[in-house]
């Protein structure tokens, strides 16, 4: 049980909870009834899913009193955080892009048409589908391109990609008091 | 292990191309430009809102009808219930959050950076749809920012205002859900080493559960959108009982999204209070842990009140709802309790970002107490849909919303810049603000207790007359305030003092880095091993300020 899996489980109880108790004193209203249920079910598929990743990363190694006691909201003390980052934990900003635009821009231009006529939802969604082409091409030469040259050497993660012909500015001190 | 995404320092020639001015923030994927495109926009939005307001109070502060005609009157406050609560109220406090959640967590930008840049221009879109309703024939909706079927349908209420404000919303409501998509995922997947759950800032939880409510609640007022649109446009028939629809349908699925909407809006606010408070009172925030349970009861209740508003229908279950309702002041007052606890026996300083919270604990009490006499329903009957309802909602939302948001703007303001706002005119804003507010709002409980109707352009009752004129004045004053205030950044941004990087000597991390942070938002980064890893950072090597190291034998990846 990792403290992410507890808030969406947390709020999936509520929701349960809520929604049985609901059903009944309301005289069987099923719209809210369903609503809370939802509300039970959504965010407890997510904690599901999050507990089943980390098992297929090996697990907590948490003893199940512990991961009750996190569920609770008292989690043993944590430790602090590794001190050595390893390379492939390199996050990686793309870089800047006319796409996302583009594709907003699609979107409203499709919606209106829903008021204005077929013509615009036509010309919106060609917008949509043109960026979104857009959009996953420059993902792909990103990927193909920017993150093979951040990984070819480990950097440390104070130097920067130390293949990168202008280095990083070195980590001076942070400056304030 | 979830949290090791390590933030540093990307591709740091990513940047090396961006072009500048205009091109650059039409194409940015930055989180912090996309965070300063949401505030500005919000608050443009939050301008127009506030002169639809001044014009209400203008109409409202003689008998009789002055400067328009009912349906104009009705358009006026309709939109500016739908320009604050839906285009202002819940993006400002995403663009802070957009702002400053990657800079708290140790990351380098949010998960999603691309999407992240579609949600601002989706919500830009969607503003421009609702406002384009202006310029159409028979001009914006006039039906209140709730718009309640069937007094929206087509039936009743003709006109492509309607239409544009429906699809402009959802576009709006679009943005929101792949909005909350990333920056839920960023706090849970990209918080750096060591920055465990619950060693987060406390606006970063706030923003954490104003998303999961935003992701939840969204979908509601989507799906009753479409019924709305499918019913004016398309020939449905959801709402219309003589069809076998239900006109309290749109009533319930509006109020699952309502009231959530509420704590949507506050949570991130009560999230600033949380940071700024501590830092003034130089000391540790109270109950921390206790803060973070407030904030997921406080969630998770209001997705259990959805029908107080709805208790004069007659058709609803009373005591469930009441009970629900009552039980939100129990997390609200635990949070009120830990403000006062935090600042009990600290070395307070007055500064603007510090009066604005208390402002805010002030006026948010105010609101709070006169919620709970509504959610009991024999009161409810009685001042359902007058100006106390208008004033109660009124102490929450701009009371909660902009003493809080204010407090930020002040707080961060060197973070965003690199220069300090004048305290000297923050003084004057706090000043205005504070009596203007209260004068607007105060007055509207004791007119809506002797049974003045919320929602009317016109009044023939005399003795309401002077309560309305002094909201006016009030209201006019509150415009004085914020004239201050732009004034304020408009000086502060050319000639403001030099901030430094930590000006206020914060807990979070956001004080480490420089102002205005470099693109990747970190050239290093701390050990975390507390709730405060800048101020352990500052004291580093201080035996008696060093906080204590537990076992980093145990368990070192769990996040
Ligand atoms: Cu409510």
């Amino acid at each position: 049980m990792t403290d992410e899996a507890g808030v969406l489980l947390r709020v999936s109880g509520f929701g349960i909870v809520a929604g049985v108790i609901y059903w009944f004193v309301s005289d069987f209203e099923a719209l809210g009834a369903i609503s809370l249920l939802l509300l039970g079910f959504g965010p407890g598929f997510a904690g599901l899913i999050l507990i089943q990743e980390q098992r297929h990363r090996g697990g907590t190694r948490e003893s199940r009193a512990d991961a009750m006691r996190r569920f609770a909201g008292i989690p043993p003390q944590d430790p602090p955080g590794p001190k050595d980052l390893a390379a492939e934990d390199l996050g990686v900003l793309p870089l800047p892009t006319i796409w996302p635009l583009a594709a907003s821009m699609g979107v409203a231009v499709l919606f209106t048409g829903l008021i204005y006529g077929l013509w615009l939802v036509i010309l919106g969604l060609g917008l949509l589908v043109y960026a979104t082409w857009g959009w996953l091409a420059a993902v792909n030469r990103e990927n193909r391109y920017g993150r093979l040259q951040a990984d070819t050497e480990a950097p440390s993660p104070q130097s920067g990609p130390t293949s990168d012909p202008r280095p990083y500015p070195d980590p001076g001190p942070p400056s304030g008091p | 292990m979830a949290t090791t995404e390590l933030p540093l320092p990307a591709l740091p020639e990513a940047h090396h191309e961006e072009p500048g001015g205009i091109v650059d923030y039409l194409t940015t994927v930055d989180h912090k430009k996309i965070g300063i495109l949401y505030i500005f926009t919000a608050f443009a939005v939050f301008l127009a809102g506030g002169v639809l307001a001044l014009v209400v109070r203008w109409e409202l502060a003689s008998p009789g009808l002055q400067a328009m005609g009912e349906n104009t009157y009705n358009q006026v406050f309709t939109m500016h219930g739908t320009l604050m609560i839906f285009l202002f109220a819940a993006q400002v406090t995403t663009g802070l959050g957009n702002y400053l959640v990657p800079l708290q967590i140790g990351a380098a930008d949010v998960a999603f950076p691309r999407a992240n840049a579609m949600s601002y221009w989706l919500y830009l879109f969607g503003v421009l749809i609702v406002v384009s309703s202006f310029f159409v024939a028979g001009g914006p909706a006039a039906v209140a920012w709730t718009a309640y079927a069937p007094l929206s349908t087509r039936e009743y209420f003709q006109g492509t205002g309607m239409d544009l404000w429906i699809i402009g919303l959802a576009v709006v409501g679009v943005a929101g859900i792949l909005g909350a998509v990333n920056l839920v995922t960023t706090i849970f997947r990209m918080r750096m080493p060591g920055m465990t759950m619950f060693r987060m800032p406390l606006f970063t939880w706030g923003v954490l559960v104003n998303q999961l409510l935003i992701l939840f609640a969204f979908p509601a007022l989507t799906v009753v959108f479409a019924l709305l649109f499918l019913e004016r446009n398309f020939g449905a028939q959801f709402f219309d009982p003589t069809y076998g629809g239900s006109p309290i349908l749109f009533q319930h699925i509006f109020w699952f999204f309502g009231h959530p909407e509420v704590y949507i809006i506050i949570l991130p606010i009560f999230g600033i209070i949380n940071e700024v408070i501590p830092v003034f009172s130089r000391k540790p925030l109270f109950g921390y842990r206790a803060m973070v349970f407030a904030f997921f009861g406080i969630a998770a209740l209001s997705f259990g009140v959805w029908a107080h508003h709805m208790f004069a229908t007659g058709l609803v279950y009373l005591p469930y709802f009441s009970i629900m309702s009552l039980l939100i002041a129990v997390p609200t007052g635990i949070k009120v309790f830990n403000w006062i606890g935090t600042m009990w026996r600290g070395s307070i300083t007055l500064s603007t970002a510090m009066l604005m919270s208390l402002g805010f604990i002030v006026v948010f009490l105010i609101g709070g107490i006169t919620g709970i006499f509504l959610a009991s329903p024999p009161i409810d009957f009685a001042v359902n849909d007058t100006y106390y309802v208008v004033a109660h909602f009124h102490y929450i939302m701009v009371g909660g919303l902009l003493y809080g948001m204010f407090a930020g703007f002040y707080f961060w303001f060197p973070k965003f810049t690199g220069r300090l706002l004048s305290e000297r005119l923050g003084r004057w804003h706090f000043a205005t603000f504070f009596i203007g507010f209260n004068l607007t709002f105060f007055f509207q409980f004791l007119v809506g207790l002797d049974g003045m109707p919320r929602r009317i352009a016109d009044y023939e009752i005399e003795r309401w007359t002077s309560a309305n004129v002094l909201s006016t004045v009030g209201a006019f004053l509150t415009g004085v305030s914020v004239l201050i205030f732009i004034w304020n950044f408009w000086v502060s941004i050319r000639r403001g003092k030099r901030a430094g990087d930590d000006p206020w000597e914060g807990n979070s991390l956001e004080w480490v880095t420089s102002s205005p942070p470099p693109s990747h938002n970190f050239h290093h980064l701390p050990e975390v091993h507390s709730e405060r890893p800048a101020f352990d950072y500052r004291h580093r090597g201080d035996p008696e300020l060093a906080p204590v190291k537990t076992d980093p034998e145990r368990d070192p990846d769990r996040g």
